[in-house]
């Protein structure tokens, strides 16, 4: 073991990770850049084939047998690899055949699934999930991810979009989401959302990392916005208990964010 | 921040039915690099 690798990128609404992942897990090399996203499909696209062909070259320098590129991505991905609807965070995703494109691109076996499910595979092999039967995973971010694992395969449904946990509609006529509809559970338990929370309570902070230290200084500010916070999160969270019955719920997202290498900038300017 | 949640959790699972008893929430343990491997994944275990 220790000389086959894939090439693992997730790209989220707000930053692209990519890395060069040994087949027994091992993250040899992982690099972070801002989505590209606001400048349309084909920027992104451009950005997403650079980062993998210079990942590619560095496989080929270590001598290592490239399996293939596995990418996860923001929004409904079909079961042929195609980005069938983009979130809102993604304008202009809808209908990319990413799979197709990259391959292309690429010249190497590529598949594509939502990033929400390929992070579920991640903690599922090596992480939070490693010993659950069934689990609900989510991701705090831009918006809110989310994975079903039932019997230790991601449940996918008839066309791969199930899992969309975050558009469970928790307040009848609530906040506008980026899907059309109302109230649905990323416009209160997502990071942008409790960017909006700290707007309307007023607290000093600006960041989340900034609010957290207030918190762990005792301000009574930031208490009450983590603790509507927490109840919004919650909310969304009882109700998947009452469907799913899983053993366990993980939550990863930005509030976990790891120490990274950040890519070189030529992959932020692509 | 996950105690707050954990306890709002309880609160609202707590029901005739109780589904909420014994589910662990989880840190997601790999942060960041869950992702990328996760998505490697597909192509060095594609059974998955």
């Amino acid at each position: 073991m220790g000389k086959r690798c894939a090439i693992g990128m997730d790209i989220g609404g707000t930053q692209l990770k990519a890395g060069i992942v040994r087949d027994d897990g091992k993250v040899l090399y992982q690099c972070t850049a801002p989505t590209l996203a606001i400048s349309g499909r084909e920027a992104l696209l451009g950005q997403i084939g650079a980062i993998a062909n210079d990942l590619k070259g560095t496989a080929d320098e270590w001598d290592f047998e490239l399996a293939g590129t596995g990418i996860g991505t923001a929004g409904f991905v079909d079961l042929n690899g195609t980005v069938a609807e983009a979130t809102g965070n993604l304008p202009g995703w809808s209908g990319t055949r990413l799979k197709e494109e990259m391959e292309s691109r690429l010249q190497v076996p590529v598949r594509v699934d939502n990033d929400a499910n390929a992070m579920a595979a991640g903690e599922m092999w090596l992480g939070a999930g490693k010993d659950a039967e069934h689990f609900i995973m989510i991701t705090l971010g831009t918006g809110v991810g989310g994975s079903i694992v039932h019997d230790r395969r991601i449940y996918r449904g008839r066309e791969g979009f199930a899992g969309a946990l975050g558009h469970q509609r928790v307040v009848i006529e609530g906040e506008a989401c980026t899907c059309g509809q109302r109230g649905c559970w990323e416009q209160y338990a997502s990071v942008t959302a409790l960017r909006r929370l700290m707007v309307t309570k007023g607290v000093q902070a600006s960041t989340a990392e900034e609010l957290f230290e207030d918190l762990r200084n005792g301000d009574p500010a930031a208490m009450s916005v983590v603790d509507e916070y927490a109840r919004n999160i919650a909310v969304g969270l009882a109700n998947l208990i009452h469907v799913f019955n899983p053993s366990s719920i993980i939550v990863g997202g930005e509030r976990l964010r790891l120490r990274e290498t950040p890519c070189s900038s030529r992959f932020g300017d692509t | 921040m996950f105690e707050p949640i954990r306890g709002y959790v309880k609160k609202f699972s707590l029901s005739a039915y109780n589904r909420g008893a014994g589910v662990a929430i989880r840190k997601a343990v790999l942060g960041n690099a869950a992702g990328v491997i996760g998505a490697a994944k597909l192509l060095l275990d594609p059974q998955k």
